[in-house]
């Protein structure tokens, strides 16, 4: 029977056939993929990132602890231009309140976002994180991962919809 | 044994990148029809996929398992989809033309017409109508999955259903696009 010629109550699901039909086999589609995901920067884990996630309660404990700020005592970025920085770049700090975290990185643009991330160094005794990066001028996106498992925007700056992943991203602009 | 999607995951995060063929190989049919009938035209379908595959192989530390593979990839190739269709949406409407109602080779091949028919139809809907319609009818997923996924809300979603649903039947039985 013709198509066109169903019920229009069933035009739907004869469409919803036509459209879930399978597609020829593509193994060189496959390979195209994997030629360029070998090219591409490696995946990496988080030491913790598969292990159960922590309760409501202690996660909400966590998120109010959160203070992320600029560093403000550093005053303003400061342009660099010594030997061996990037020319034009800037000095910028990023620091997370958080003194139950047991390791915090930044993962961002400016670090292909790789998820062992960068860094950040505690102080004592106050549970500031924090680390400096020299950074071209640009618009950066960027999280906080707090020990390898929790992402968390940085409550002080601006946050942007990612446009890939749909999460929100801290973004900075250095000028 | 079948491997589970978070096994794969796991091993390409402890550094077996290969294991990710796994995953291409078991997913690339199904989403690149989700992303043909998104935008309507192979080679761009298949720019969108790869380029998914890609972001979310770079992003796989980001991925909870808590969250269903497939769904996590969806919402990456959506959003592709869309940028990609932003692009190149002036091509769209080059394709799509009026709305006058063409006729359709192999006449003598019902199947073929009518898949001929229905790609006619589907792109003269609204993109936020098409891909509402393939999420919930191609894809299968509840309204608040969609919702999760698109960031629309639940009640403009069932309206964006329910139009594209209605203007499918008037193109593909009357030739014209309705109301």
């Amino acid at each position: 029977m013709d198509p066109r010629e169903a019920d229009p109550k069933d035009l739907i699901e004869r469409v919803t056939a036509e459209l879930r039909r399978p597609l020829p086999p593509q193994p060189e589609r496959v390979e195209a993929v994997m030629r360029r995901v070998v090219s591409a920067r490696p995946a990496r884990r988080s030491p913790y990132y598969w292990s159960v996630f922590v309760t409501g309660a202690i996660a909400a404990g966590l998120l109010f602890a959160v203070f992320g700020t600029r560093d403000r005592t550093s005053g303003p970025p400061k342009r660099t231009g010594g030997v061996g920085a990037t020319a034009g770049a800037v000095t910028v700090r990023f620091t997370l309140e958080l003194p139950q975290a047991k390791r915090v990185a930044v993962v961002g643009d400016f670090n292909g976002w790789d998820s062992t991330g960068t860094a950040l160094v505690k102080s004592a005794p106050g549970g500031r994180w924090s680390v400096t990066l020299e950074l071209p001028p640009g618009n950066y996106h960027y999280l906080f991962l707090v020990d390898g498992r929790h992402w968390m925007a940085d409550p002080t700056m601006p946050h942007d919809r990612d446009p890939d992943y749909g999460s929100a991203n801290s973004i900075i602009t250095v000028l | 044994m079948t491997s589970t999607d978070a096994e794969i995951v796991a091993r390409v995060l402890a550094g077996q990148a290969e294991a990710y063929r796994v995953l291409v190989d078991r997913y690339h049919d199904r989403f690149a029809r989700l992303a043909i009938h998104l935008l309507g035209d192979r080679e761009d379908a298949e720019e969108a996929l790869q380029d998914s595959f890609v972001r979310a192989y770079r992003a796989l530390g980001r991925y909870e398992e808590r969250e269903r593979f497939p769904s996590w990839f969806c919402r990456i190739l959506v959003n592709r989809c869309r940028t990609v269709g932003a692009k190149r949406g002036r091509r769209w409407r080059h394709e799509a033309g009026d709305s006058a109602k063409p006729t359709f080779a192999a006449p003598d091949d019902d199947q073929l017409a009518w898949r001929e028919e229905i790609n006619w139809a589907m792109a003269r809907l609204a993109h936020d109508q098409r891909e509402a319609f393939l999420l919930k009818h191609l894809e299968d997923l509840s309204y608040e999955e969609m919702a999760e996924l698109t960031g629309a809300g639940i009640s403009a979603l069932k309206m964006r259903v329910k139009r594209a649903g209605d203007h499918l039947r008037e193109l593909l039985t009357n030739g014209s696009k309705g109301s």
